[in-house]
């Protein structure tokens, strides 16, 4: 019965992935004229400052622990409110760098290939932020600390590309 | 000339005609290339459906072909799989982890199909090879399904639309692996279908799949109005969003 179940939920997910990655995508743009209209301007620096360790432990030591706790929420729904407009931008991007690419321009290609690389990285960096910011959420007190296998295996290809070019 | 031949009849016959279109539209638009694999696993299916219809039905040689073509086609089908994953992602080195993790991920369904396959109990029906068939095709199913839902969950993060190819030969076989895995489910393990409505439920399935396919290989393409990409500090937001990720992650 558990198989049963289990199979018949992996095919229940399969169509509605499918079906989204078939509905996905209308907000997409169709020239760079639509990117300055339709992209989000928002400000790195910004978001340095919700999550500024600083910033928080001097709200911590000057509020009390609900002030704190309520202040702490605000910003991390901010902070949310930001990911999730960096990560519609990056996504826009990536569909302008998908078209860009299909001009058949060989150094537009490798630029466009450079951009999804970065924007594809970025998106899975926020998917962790996303996930430690809602348990930050949760528990604003806490200091977050996950184990990191992502992360870990992004050292090791790091410090492998630098051992290559070192020995290039 | 009854109403369920008719519908069978039909569900045999349209996807060989949308396939042929396919394929001669891979060809007008010079497609083989980039997807060389579906190009192949298209071809394939034309001349085993070509085949099938010279060999007398019912004797052991048409049998043996249908397994055998079955077999080779769900294999192609996985090698689709992987090509459109390599189509997709850009070509940067650390991107390669992500190939990694597919390659892991079915690993782990494939060994979880494989036990499926050894714990149920098979073979218990009127035939027991034919049950046993069923019973592998499922598992088989299983592991292209749980692939599938990683590489359409990736596809969705490196932002492609509705109007990619990919997205098209993705979903035609989304949706068919995941009814075809259901129908054997409901058919080798629950017995609630039978096998007349399983082939039925397979073919609508497939026919659902290549029309899909047809039209994302078919519709007419429109030229590109993007000459250049916009100015973004997309790299500034990664490192700054990184930092973040590496203060909560523990090392």
């Amino acid at each position: 019965m558990v198989s049963t179940l289990i199979i018949l939920g992996v095919a229940l997910l399969a169509l509605v992935f499918a079906y989204s990655l078939l509905r996905g995508g209308h907000g997409e743009l169709l020239d760079e004229d639509e990117w300055t209209e339709k992209n989000h301007v928002i400000d790195v620096e910004i978001f340095r400052v919700l999550l500024d360790r600083k910033e928080e432990a001097q709200l911590r030591s000057c509020l009390s622990g609900n002030q704190f706790a309520k202040f702490q929420r605000r910003r991390i729904r901010l902070a949310l409110g930001m990911i999730r407009l960096v990560d519609e931008n990056a996504g826009k991007l990536m569909g302008l760098g998908r078209l860009a690419k299909m001009k058949g321009d060989a150094a537009l290609e490798q630029k466009v290939d450079d951009l999804i690389a970065i924007a594809f990285q970025l998106r899975l960096n926020l998917l962790l932020a996303r996930l430690c910011l809602y348990l930050k959420w949760l528990f604003p007190s806490w200091p977050v600390s996950l184990p990191a296998f992502e992360v870990r295996y992004q050292h090791l290809l790091d410090s492998l590309h630098t051992t290559n070019s070192v020995i290039a | 000339m009854s109403f369920p031949y008719l519908v069978a009849k039909t569900f045999w016959v349209l996807p060989l005609i949308l396939q042929v279109a396919i394929a001669l539209g891979m060809l007008k638009r010079k497609m083989p290339t980039i997807f060389p694999i579906f190009f192949g696993y298209t071809t394939f299916i034309i001349f085993k459906e070509l085949a099938l219809m010279f060999l007398p039905y019912g004797h052991r040689l048409h049998a043996l072909t249908y397994w055998g073509c079955e077999a080779l086609a769900v294999v192609l089908g996985l090698a689709v799989i992987f090509e459109i994953l390599g189509t997709v992602l850009p070509p940067s080195p650390s991107l390669r982890f992500v190939l990694n993790s597919v390659c892991i991920f079915g690993a782990i369904a494939a060994i979880t199909a494989l036990l499926m396959l050894i714990m149920t109990k098979g073979g218990t029906g009127a035939d027991p090879i034919f049950e046993y068939i069923i019973l592998a095709e499922r598992s088989v199913r299983f592991l292209q399904v749980v692939l599938l839902i990683v590489v359409i969950a990736l596809m969705s993060r490196l932002g492609l639309t509705w109007r990619d190819v990919s997205v098209g030969i993705i979903a035609g076989f989304g949706i068919y692996s995941a009814v075809v895995l259901a129908g054997f489910e409901f058919r080798a393990h629950l017995h609630v279908v039978s096998d007349a409505n399983l082939v039925l439920l397979n073919s609508a399935a497939y026919n659902l799949a290549a029309m899909i396919w047809a039209f994302y290989i078919l519709r007419p393409r429109r030229g590109t109005l993007v000459e250049h990409l916009p100015q973004a500090n997309l790299g500034e937001w990664n490192n700054a969003v990184r930092e973040y990720v590496h203060q909560w992650y523990r090392h």
